[in-house]
């Protein structure tokens, strides 16, 4: 069973999402809340995150982000946001994400699994155990 | 002509010529032992040449007898007096030689008791001879007398020969020229007293010449060598006599002829003509004296100048401050053309090394400059610092002689007359200043007496050459130089101040300039700025809308999608199942049901979400449309930025500058009110929190909003600063109507401290929007009002 995890301060997108990625095999955990989501992290095992970036916490996603990837260095992180901001994309492209989603584009049904399977393809080559 | 008139030509003209050297010299020479000396044996032989004359040339036994007896009496002294003179002018006046010289003027003076009381022994008689009517016939004593007058006359020959040959350059040659003057003279007199012997072969009868010889010699002597110092005043009447013989027969010339003419041809007769001329040559002596006084000015400087005038001259002349280099150049050109000095110079004492550097000079020859600075420690300096008057040459010569003994006080004597003669200096002139200024601001007296009180500072050396008119420094003359010296030292310390102040005028003008520069550049970077800023609160706003707009965006199109693509259709496959079999499709039913109700929630989102950027939109639209009072369902987040963009234009150049304000407000917060209201109360608490802040370090605005936790159905609202607070006894009145604590300000727009403010939010919020505000300050940390406003109902459009 590999396991998600979705932050977003949109709770209707972490629904959302939640089905489709349920429907990819995934077991999903979703939060708006930063803090939480740390949390989270500490307590299973992540094999897929999605961020997004404007938290309304003082974590940040980027803060998720990172720490995702010190405890589980072989996850697959994508960073996601309503907003393409070049700075923040450069930070995210230093952070070092395996995607980046633009809401509400990357995230429709059809291009959302797509996109998903894309990435979990590439993965895959990369040695990657999934 | 014959010998004997010869004879007597010789003994006049000695006695005349004598006679003026004499006059001269105690008319014009310094009061010197010396022209004493020169005095009492000029005189000597006058009076000896001038009654040998009358002596030899009388015709009456009688009076002849008494000439000779007088020309005795003088011819008796001369030697002595020779003596003496010569004595004093090699300086060589100690014990042995004073006694020599006592010996001398005893024995002698033996001899003029003789000649004045017992003529006899002396002189037996007068007899002609040779030629002359009358003259001498030797006495019993007459011989002793001879070898007296020949032993003191070879003593004095035998001092001056060692005179000569121990001193050298100028003097030896002084001394070689007065020698020989006096050898000639002597050996001259021999001829004169051949004849008492009736020895008639050479010198007599020109001996009398050898004695004119003499004079002349030591005319030329004093001329030449500066023997004694009237060698200038010599000149000068040499030239004025000729100038002046030149110019009166001028006139007489132009008299002449206007008698001629007159005689000729007005028949004026003769007397009234030598009336006329004589008048003529009155009226014009005068004129002619003055003029032909400043035509040889030039050449012969005989006007003095007179010490007050060239003391105010000079005072006038270094009052007026300027540079320092002009100044010392405008002291030595003074001291060059109104001083009439050949050349001068001066060292000033630079004040931060303490060296002395080389001012103006003038008159030097450009090879021959003296050094160009002198450190602190230098002899001469050192020397100026101890004695603290000026340094003459000769007097320095003088000083050198006498102190022969003192070996150590010599030596640095001698150095010092070294450097005067390396400078062609013949007066070295210190200026000294009572007090060194070296604090700024000190204008009145110290009040405590200084240990130092009597500390003095050398500030300028003045070296002055030969005067033009070859003259030597009188005293006077140094005093006055010192005085001036005193007077320049002041005013070049003026003078350096003002090149000081020079200085740093220019400096600051440098400064004003860069600073007037910085200022333009920083102007340019504050209005670089301020579009910097723009443009960030701009890409704030975009942000902001982005985010608003996106995210609900996100949801309808998601839900909707699912919809149209997933749930429509199996909601048809079911119906047609159902419609298909219509008995056993009660899992069908069921699933139908499930599946309706699933789509009814999204479609509610879906809903939802649209309204959401319906409020967003409108937040932003409304901004300029007047929307009289309608309430609304509007973006809190939305709401907040545009209240800071509009606070950043109210106040102006000031934009909300120096102030960090920080948005925490959750994004899906849906406020019911309206736009116009909310924003001025937003924009007027800005506002105050900014202006509170005034005198606060690190501005910051942080404004939060969320739901509030004991009232879902309301949001709440923080916004705090961290200016001085407001005291817990002031609180309570802040909202009370015409409270203020601003002062109104001339050019500030706007109802600054009408009051109104608070009042008016509070209104706003509590009677229109039913939500409720509060202020919570704590004095030297911050102030925080609290706004709870009513959530908006997006479900309130369908039941």
């Amino acid at each position: 069973m590999l396991n998600a995890i979705l932050v977003d301060d949109e709770e209707d997108i972490c629904d959302f999402l939640k089905d489709h990625l349920e429907a990819l095999d995934f077991s999903v955990v979703t939060t708006v809340s930063g803090e939480l989501a740390l949390k989270m992290i500490d307590q299973k095992e992540i094999h897929l995150a999605l961020v997004d970036l404007r938290l309304l916490t003082a974590v940040t996603g980027l803060d998720v982000i990172r720490c995702v990837q010190q405890k589980w260095p072989k996850a697959v992180v994508i960073a996601m946001s309503g907003y393409v901001d070049i700075g923040l994309r450069q930070e995210t492209g230093k952070a070092g994400v395996h995607g980046y989603f633009v809401k509400p584009d990357d995230v429709q049904p059809s291009v959302f699994k797509e996109k998903i399977k894309m990435i979990l393809e590439e993965n895959k080559k990369k040695k990657f155990v999934l | 002509m014959t010998p004997i008139q010869h004879f007597h030509l010789s003994a006049i003209l000695t006695a005349l010529v004598n006679f003026i050297l004499v006059i001269f010299v105690i008319k014009r020479a310094p009061a010197t032992q010396l022209k004493k000396r020169f005095g009492w044996y000029g005189t000597s032989i006058v009076f000896w040449s001038f009654f040998l004359w009358f002596c030899s040339s009388t015709l009456r036994a009688h009076t002849s007898d008494i000439a000779c007896q007088l020309l005795h009496g003088a011819a008796i002294l001369i030697p002595c007096f020779f003596l003496h003179f010569v004595l004093v002018y090699l300086n060589r006046l100690d014990k042995t030689e004073k006694r020599a010289l006592t010996i001398a003027y005893g024995s002698s003076l033996i001899f003029l008791m003789i000649d004045l009381f017992a003529p006899r022994l002396l002189l037996a008689s007068v007899a002609p001879k040779l030629g002359f009517p009358y003259y001498v016939e030797p006495g019993p004593l007459y011989q002793y007398w001879i070898f007296l007058f020949a032993v003191i006359v070879l003593y004095g020959h035998a001092r001056l020969l060692q005179g000569v040959l121990s001193s050298s350059g100028n003097l030896r040659q002084q001394r070689l020229f007065f020698l020989v003057g006096n050898v000639l003279g002597y050996l001259g007199g021999i001829g004169i007293f051949m004849p008492v012997y009736n020895l008639a072969f050479f010198p007599f009868p020109y001996g009398a010449y050898g004695v004119l010889l003499f004079s002349l010699v030591t005319v030329y002597t004093i001329i030449r060598f500066r023997f004694i110092e009237i060698d200038v005043l010599v000149k000068r009447t040499i030239v004025f006599a000729g100038l002046f013989g030149m110019a009166m027969s001028i006139v007489a010339i132009v008299s002449g002829i206007a008698n001629g003419v007159m005689g000729k041809y007005f028949s004026v007769p003769p007397y009234v003509i030598s009336v006329g001329s004589a008048l003529i040559v009155m009226l014009i002596f005068d004129f002619v004296r003055k003029y032909l006084v400043n035509i040889t000015d030039k050449f012969l400087f005989q006007k003095q100048f007179k010490l007050s005038s060239i003391m105010a001259q000079a005072s006038q002349a270094i009052a007026f401050v300027q540079s320092l280099k002009w100044l010392s150049r405008r002291i030595i050109a003074f001291l060059v053309t109104k001083c009439r000095i050949k050349h001068a110079m001066v060292y000033i004492c630079n004040e931060q090394s303490g060296r002395f550097i080389r001012g103006a000079i003038r008159g030097y020859p450009v090879d021959r400059y003296p050094l160009e600075e002198l450190p602190d420690n230098h002899l001469v300096i050192r020397y100026l610092y101890e004695s603290r008057r000026p340094i003459e040459i000769r007097r320095l010569e003088d000083l050198i002689e006498k102190n022969k003994s003192d070996r150590m006080a010599q030596t640095g004597l001698q150095m010092v007359l070294e450097f005067m003669k390396v400078c062609q200096a013949q007066v070295l002139i210190p200026s000294f200043l009572r007090r060194r200024i070296d604090e700024p601001g000190v204008g009145k007296e110290q009040a405590v007496v200084r240990e130092k009180d009597d500390e003095i500072i050398l500030r300028n050396i003045l070296i002055l050459g030969e005067k033009k008119s070859d003259e030597q420094y009188t005293d006077e003359d140094l005093d006055m130089f010192y005085t001036l010296a005193q007077e320049s030292a002041i005013a070049i310390e003026n003078a350096r101040l003002y090149d000081e102040a020079v200085e740093k005028t220019r400096l600051l003008g440098m400064i004003n300039r860069e600073l007037a520069d910085t200022n333009e550049k920083l102007q340019v970077t504050q209005a670089s700025l301020i579009v910097a800023e723009k443009n960030a609160t701009m890409v704030g706003m975009a942000q902001a809308i982005g985010h608003e707009v996106n995210n609900p965006l996100t949801t309808v199109l998601m839900r909707v999608d699912t919809l149209y693509k997933d749930k429509i259709k199996r909601c048809r496959d079911l119906v047609e199942k159902i419609s298909a079999q219509p008995q056993g499709s009660t899992e069908a039913c069921q699933k139908l049901v499930k599946l309706t109700v699933s789509m009814e929630d999204d479609l509610a989102r879906a809903s939802r979400s649209a309204h959401r950027i319906n409020a967003v939109v409108h937040t932003l639209t409304d901004i300029l449309r007047d929307t009289k009072g309608e309430m609304g369902a509007l973006s809190l987040r939305v709401l907040f930025h545009e209240a800071i963009e509009a606070t950043r234009f109210s106040t102006y150049e000031e934009n909300l500058a120096g102030c960090e304000i920080k948005l925490d407000v959750a994004s899906n917060i849906m406020i019911h009110g309206n736009l116009e209201q909310l924003l001025q109360v937003f924009v007027n608490l800005i506002k105050n929190a900014y202006e509170a802040m005034d005198k606060t370090k690190e501005r910051k605005i942080v404004i939060s909003g969320d739901l509030d936790p004991s009232d879902s159905k309301r949001a709440r609202i923080l916004l705090a600063d961290n200016g001085p607070g407001i005291p817990s006894e002031v609180l309570p009145r802040i909202w009370g109507q015409g409270f203020t604590t601003k002062i109104r300000q001339d050019n500030s727009l706007g109802a600054a401290g009408q009051g109104q403010g608070l009042f008016v939010c509070k209104h706003m919020i509590e009677s229109v929007h039913r939500g409720a505000i509060a202020c919570e300050s704590v004095v030297g940390k911050g102030t925080t009002f609290i706004i709870k406003l009513p959530i908006a109902d997006m479900e309130v459009h369908y039941a």
